[in-house]
């Protein structure tokens, strides 16, 4: 088991984060400034916390308390920075085997070559690092941390220097990599995309907390703070009222555009509770035309609106709609936010159709963290976070 | 451009050019006919040879004092860091006559820790001591400056990852820190050398122009200005010849850390 926690006072941040790992790849995610790299050297002994605990593969590798701070040196993590930060005089063997010194030099040409065959770097031995494209530097730096058999894997935004096409190849080839080491990994990365495909948990983390950690599917259906929330891309946040009728419970918009039928499972909710939920862009559907009946009976929240504004993604379309019963608001007022693959567009016929029937199911609508007990009574209404911010 | 302003701008380029060539060229010029039976004369050789000593001893001390202190300077930060790279960089500026009495008030005989060193035995002034003591004094802030910025030019995350990989610091600097500034560092000696090869001022008043002694090649020329014209002009051209090969070299070297 690894262990993490750190608190460090820095001019312009405090961190303060705790949390434990395994066998797995965990994925700092969060914006910049929010302290992953910081995160990063502390644990490889490049940064000294004010206090904390850092035990790595069972090893004490920092406690405040008992003053045990080893050197980076002796703490054999793997660190990948940023841009690589490959030695320019030296050359690609140099590199990699620099970690080795002191070792028979005949072990040292084995660990090598086994090396350059992992990482396909057969020819480039005796390029220097500016002989290199990006995809190339970045397998010469893992080879380099990986070479000293490290109980970590430390990797700071491994994709950010490369190019899109380049980024995709890259991360499969790091996962066939990852998985035949079996390496305990932290990746930092501000890359959604990139934290769920690499990750088996996100550490959603903001101004040095660590707001939420958790599986990838978990953080984004299930996101503990508003933060949580805006930085994997939620956008449709609603502050209501839980209520409970007939059918199960429902929340309660102030802005009385819904109810939003909530999950029956899943959940503890008390009655008249205050209260944020969300519903990612991606799971709200257009219902087709005269297909309202056929629906009824279903777990969902069926909503009517126009479309106000779109933006076309390529690939994908976010649909901006205007919501029919909501109160308060001009008709320009943007209430709902969806995302729908291009394809879908085509199909359903958008682009002559502005009015539609919006389903929401039940399972997509989550609460955002703790709710707000009942005898909270707020200045009323709270400007709720625009969609469109 | 106009031919109005193409003449303008030829004349003032040209005016300069001349200004700067025209002194250099008189030297070649005169010099040039009483150049090989010149270098014949003792006082060339020995202010040569005593010059090339004490500018090269001058320059390893700044090397082995300045590197570590530009190290430090460089990458540890600390209280009064600034004041204290402004006052290094104080000779450079300071006249060569304020060096001079400097020195001479601080180690002549009577001397603030001269009167110590008397007694000793120890005599500084007028000695090729003095001469270096002069040379490192307004040479060394020139390659500690460089030094600095040598240093601090390499990357901070080359000694942290060597770190990461098990390199002890006294490793990290001598196979990544080292290597990495080596061209500046190189730059750093090439100034340090040429200025201490010139320095003129400062030498006279403390180590005085004994030939052979400590009479290097810029004392030298003024002492045979009366004496020997001849020599004088040869010697001139010693120097303009080493420090132009001195300066093409730095040219040369910052070309190549560019590339």
């Amino acid at each position: 088991m690894n262990q993490v926690r750190l608190l460090k006072h820095l001019p312009r941040t405090t961190l303060d984060l705790d949390f434990t790992f395994g066998q797995e790849t965990i994925a700092l995610f969060g914006p910049s400034g929010a302290g992953k790299s910081l995160t990063l050297q502390a644990i490889a002994g490049l940064l000294r916390p004010d206090s904390g605990r850092i035990v790595i593969n069972g090893t004490l590798l920092y406690d405040g308390e008992q003053n045990v701070a080893l050197p980076p040196q002796a703490r054999r993590i793997g660190y990948v920075m940023q841009d690589f930060a490959l030695f320019p005089h030296l050359s690609v063997a140099e590199n990699i085997v620099f970690g080795l010194d002191g070792l028979p030099r005949r072990e040292q040409q084995a660990r090598l070559a086994e090396m350059v065959s992992l990482l396909r770097l057969e020819g480039l031995e005796g390029r220097r690092p500016r002989q290199l494209s990006g995809g190339q530097q970045q397998r010469v730096a893992l080879a380099r941390a990986l070479i000293i058999r490290p109980s970590l894997l430390l990797l700071d935004e491994p994709f950010a220097a490369l190019d899109t096409p380049m980024r995709a190849r890259l991360r499969r080839e790091l996962l066939t990599v990852q998985r035949q080491l079996q390496l305990p990994t932290i990746l930092v990365t501000h890359d959604l995309a990139e934290a769920h495909m690499l990750a088996e948990r996100i550490a959603v983390l903001d101004e040095g907390r660590l707001l939420q950690i958790g599986a990838p599917a978990e953080v984004l259906r299930r996101p503990a703070a508003l933060n949580v929330a805006r930085f994997t891309g939620a956008r449709n946040i609603f502050l209501g009222r839980l209520q409970r009728d007939e059918s199960g419970w429902q929340m309660i918009s102030r802005r009385a555009t819904l109810p939003l039928r909530l999950p029956s499972e899943g959940s503890v909710y008390h009655d008249g509770i205050l209260a944020q939920c969300m519903v990612r862009p991606e799971h709200i559907t257009l219902v087709r035309p005269g297909e309202e009946p056929r629906r009824a009976g279903r777990r969902e929240t069926l909503l009517q609106g126009t479309i106000v504004e779109e933006l076309d993604h390529g690939l994908s379309h976010s649909l901006f709609f205007h919501l029919d019963n909501a109160g308060g608001t001009g008709p320009e007022h943007v209430d709902l936010e969806v995302e729908l693959s291009h394809r879908s567009y085509e199909l359903l016929g958008v682009v002559q159709r502005r009015q539609w029937t919006l389903a929401i199911k039940e399972e997509d609508v989550h609460l955002i963290g703790p709710a707000i007990p009942p005898h909270f009574e707020g200045p009323a209404p709270q400007p709720l976070p625009s969609i469109l911010e | 451009m106009s031919r109005r302003a193409l003449a303008i701008w030829g004349l003032l380029l040209g005016t300069v050019l001349l200004f700067f060539a025209l002194p250099l060229l008189a030297i070649g010029w005169r010099g040039a006919g009483g150049f090989g039976a010149a270098l014949r004369d003792p006082t060339v050789f020995a202010a040569l040879r005593l010059s090339l000593v004490t500018s090269l001893v001058s320059t390893g001390l700044s090397i082995l004092v300045g590197t570590p202190l530009g190290w430090v300077l460089a990458t540890k930060p600390f209280r009064g860091r600034a004041l204290l790279e402004t006052f290094i960089e104080l000779p450079i500026v300071l006249p060569p006559a304020v060096a001079g009495i400097g020195l001479l008030m601080a180690f002549g005989r009577r001397g603030l820790l001269g009167q110590w060193l008397a007694p000793l035995g120890l005599e500084i002034v007028f000695t090729p001591a003095a001469v270096v003591l002069a040379q490192s004094f307004v040479a060394a802030p020139l390659y500690i400056r460089a030094a600095i910025s040598a240093f601090r030019a390499v990357d901070p995350r080359w000694p942290q990852v060597a770190a990461t990989l098990g390199a002890s610091p006294w490793r990290i600097f001598w196979q990544i820190t080292l290597p990495l500034a080596g061209p500046g560092l190189f730059g750093g000696v090439l100034l340090c050398w040429a200025r201490a090869l010139g320095e003129f001022g400062a030498t006279i008043m403390v180590a005085g122009s004994f030939a052979g002694r400590t009479q290097t090649m810029p004392l030298a020329i003024y002492a045979s200005l009366e004496r020997d014209l001849n020599v004088a002009l040869a010697l001139a051209l010693l120097l303009i010849a080493l420090t132009f090969l001195l300066l093409l070299l730095l040219r040369l070297l910052t070309r190549l850390e560019h590339a």
